[in-house]
């Protein structure tokens, strides 16, 4: 059930009208009432430092610590936490806004204390890669009990013969010298267009399994790309000399196996205001490692088609893979977890309705039986999709993000805070300043209206 | 205008007036306290962002600066002041300060023109003045640091460049401007200039063009890889002006 639904700018920035999207989310497996989330939120001061969303209290009240080196008109470019399994250090990868003209910055940063208020150290930074993506994992047991394995999933145009889609692991983050033992394996080994899609995710098993999933683009024909989604996995935390290579295409024999193969994506079509091009997730069962879901998106019957996300799964290791167990037509940024009792999660954001009445709807479902049984998706939140006028693109985000722990689900996403309870079916908790009444956000002063903007939302579902 | 003022202003980001309610605690309650934490209540806003203009009123916890006497309870301190946190409350860090009387006596929203009720006719709010005086030092820095700067009317707009998958591609075009005014430099007549047309996060920000616009350009060379495509560049929010901007840039006007 839904615990709960919050807003998290937090009541002393009521003033701010920013894009808040693209969010991401952390969640302490060792204290699941700590919590970090993040979104291109500059700082509110124009700083050096972008900021970050803190929690201490399971998601009932946020604020922001601008502790993140670098700080552009959109706080950093993207950003992706992760907290270890246990000890509560924080992983953060950024594209910094402190790139030189035309290029990209990775950066990759720690901290052992996700509400200090100092700057996080850069452990990595390269320039050329985009969109880091972070999941790390901590081994209770020898070999490597203890020790932080991280995984940063990216797509590093700097690699050669068009290997893009990469992960920088370290094996040792919280203690190796810097790099903190991070460096790049590449996940691609495969012919590509020159390069493979942005998303890398990674879905890190307790055993020691991390499968990733990428997105191979294997033609082109202009904006046309017609891809792979293609599954890789290493079957020890990495730690071995050719990571990621443990699973082989049934077909080819290639490194990584296709779930499925030449689907088309129409590079940065629009859909509402958002733009399209590349939706991927993935997640394993921590009861069975065996068992790995993936969800993309892709244009159903060609480049005329319409953008639909599709949810499969593997019982066999990523060998072989089901039919669509889900398709959501006009979905956006899904996102998958399982939770302990080997659940899955499904959120999502769809595009609904036609012309000016169009809504952005986000919905949460959970299914235990690999929907033999219906399932009801529970709305969290629907809003003109029209309002409010993007000031720059992604409108809502590449991305948003599910994290479970235990029987839980935490989730985030960015929407309309257009503050009207009818946008909200199940309820929902505002910290900024609000008249629901009269359907206004205010300033700190309580008088002075706020215009609506894009705000990053928290959920916390209990599950079975 | 005080030196000092302006000194203060270029260290901090936020300036108000306030008084001192509390003192060893803070209203964020993750945050450490000590005897240099204190609570005061923002009576006015002098500088800052514009969605904290309105914070007059509100708490704000305040980590005074080291070397600094501590306030106490009743004090009225002019605080300029970085960032700490923003949760329920704000909380800042002391860059310095000064008593309330050395700004004078006003109501000032920040980001917008001050008001000054029983202030004599023609006399600013020195914060003020050092806030638009830092304004025009950086618009005037940011003109020297350029190749040239004109003021001319685009005359047409093309995309160049190679086309490029990817969600941070800066879509390259390529404006042609009608040199009208050279400030600074060489250009004359007719100049190509290079900008982003993208509205990628990264690169939203910067100035759009459009044919018919006519601006203060600060033009910058465009660097070597990119220079095939056109001479100059705008690649800074601060690269595009409305003409009338050169009296501000001479120190003419405010």
């Amino acid at each position: 059930m839904l615990e709960r639904l919050v807003n998290i700018i937090p009541q002393s920035l009521s003033g701010e009208a920013n894009q808040d999207s693209e969010p991401n989310l952390a969640v302490n497996p060792a204290r699941p009432t700590d919590m970090v989330a993040t979104a291109f939120t500059p700082d509110p001061m124009h700083g050096a430092n972008a900021p970050i969303y803190v929690s201490n209290d399971g998601g009932e009240s946020w604020s922001l610590r601008t502790v993140v080196p670098g700080n552009g008109p959109s706080g950093t470019m993207d950003i992706s936490v992760g907290f270890a399994t246990s000890g509560g250090i924080l992983y953060c990868g950024i594209l910094s806004p402190n790139a030189p003209i035309g290029k990209t910055r990775l950066q990759i940063l720690r901290t052992s204390n996700f509400l200090s208020t100092a700057t996080m150290p850069v452990l990595v930074d390269r320039l050329g890669v985009d969109q880091p993506w972070v999941v790390a994992g901590t081994p209770l047991a020898a070999p490597g009990g203890g020790s932080d394995r991280v995984y940063v999933g990216n797509n590093d145009l700097g690699a050669t013969a068009g290997h893009t889609a990469t992960v920088d692991l370290s094996l040792d983050a919280a203690q190796a010298p810097n790099p903190a033992g991070f460096a790049p394996h590449r996940l691609e080994q495969d012919a590509t267009v020159g390069q493979d899609g942005p998303p890398v995710r990674l879905a890190v098993h307790p055993d020691g399994t991390v499968y990733a999933v990428h997105q191979r683009w294997t033609a082109a024909k202009g904006t046309t790309i017609s891809m792979d989604v293609v599954v890789t996995r290493d079957d020890a935390w990495g730690a071995v000399a050719n990571p990621f290579t443990a699973l082989s295409d049934s077909g080819d024999h290639s490194v990584g196996q296709r779930v499925v193969a030449a689907r088309t994506v129409v590079w940065n079509a629009m859909m509402g205001q958002e733009r399209l091009g590349a939706d991927s997730a993935i997640a394993v069962d921590p009861t069975n490692s065996s068992i790995v879901w993936v969800a993309w998106g892709d244009r159903v019957g060609g480049r005329t088609g319409k953008w639909t996300v599709h949810v499969s799964r593997s019982t066999d290791r990523g060998q072989s893979w089901s039919n669509d167990l889900r398709t959501i037509t006009r979905g956006k940024n899904p996102c998958l977890a399982v939770n302990a009792s080997g659940h899955l999660g499904l959120s999502c954001q769809q595009l609904i309705g036609q012309g000016p009445s169009q809504r952005w709807q986000t919905s949460f479902e959970v299914t235990a039986d690999v929907w033999a049984t219906a399932v009801k998706p529970t709305v969290l939140h629907t809003a003109l999709a029209a309002l409010p006028v993007h000031s720059f693109l992604p409108y809502l985000g590449d991305y948003a993000r599910l994290v479970a722990v235990g029987p839980h689900f935490y989730g985030v996403f960015s929407g309309s805070n257009h503050p009207d309870k009818v946008n909200f079916p199940n309820d929902v908790v505002y910290q900024r300043n609000t008249d629901w009444p009269a359907h206004t956000l205010y300033d700190l002063d309580g008088r002075t209206p706020v215009p609506d903007s894009i705000d990053p939302f928290f959920f916390h579902w209990s599950g079975a | 205008m005080s030196a000092d003022v302006s000194g203060l202003l270029r260290r901090s980001q936020f300036v108000f007036e306030c008084t001192v309610e509390a003192t060893a605690k803070s209203m964020l309650p993750d945050l450490p306290v000590d005897e240099r934490t204190i609570v005061a209540k923002i009576e006015k806003v002098l500088h800052g962002p514009a969605a904290l203009a309105q914070a007059a009123g509100s708490e704000v916890t305040v980590q005074l600066a080291e070397g600094l006497p501590v306030l106490t309870v009743g004090d009225r301190a002019v605080l300029f002041t970085t960032a700490i946190a923003f949760g329920q409350h704000m909380a800042v860090a002391e860059v310095g300060r000064t008593a309330p009387d050395a700004v004078g006596s006003s109501i000032m929203a920040a980001g917008a023109p001050a008001t000054l009720p029983g202030a004599r006719p023609g006399r600013s709010h020195p914060v003020l003045e050092a806030a638009a005086q830092l304004e025009t030092d950086r618009l005037r820095a940011h003109a020297a640091e350029a190749e040239d700067v004109v003021v001319g009317r685009i005359l047409s707009l093309e995309k160049v460049g190679p086309p490029s998958i990817s969600e941070h591609d800066p879509d390259w075009w390529r404006a042609t401007i009608n040199v009208e005014h050279s400030e600074k430099g060489k250009a004359t007549g007719q100049i190509q200039v290079l900008y982003p047309g993208s509205s990628d996060v990264h690169w939203a920000h910067l100035p759009k063009l459009r044919p018919g616009q006519e601006g203060l350009w600060i033009l910058h060379a465009t660097g070597v890889d990119l220079a095939q495509m056109a001479p100059y560049s705008l690649l800074d929010a601060d690269d595009a002006h409305p003409a009338d901007q050169l009296d501000r840039l001479r120190g003419d006007g405010n």
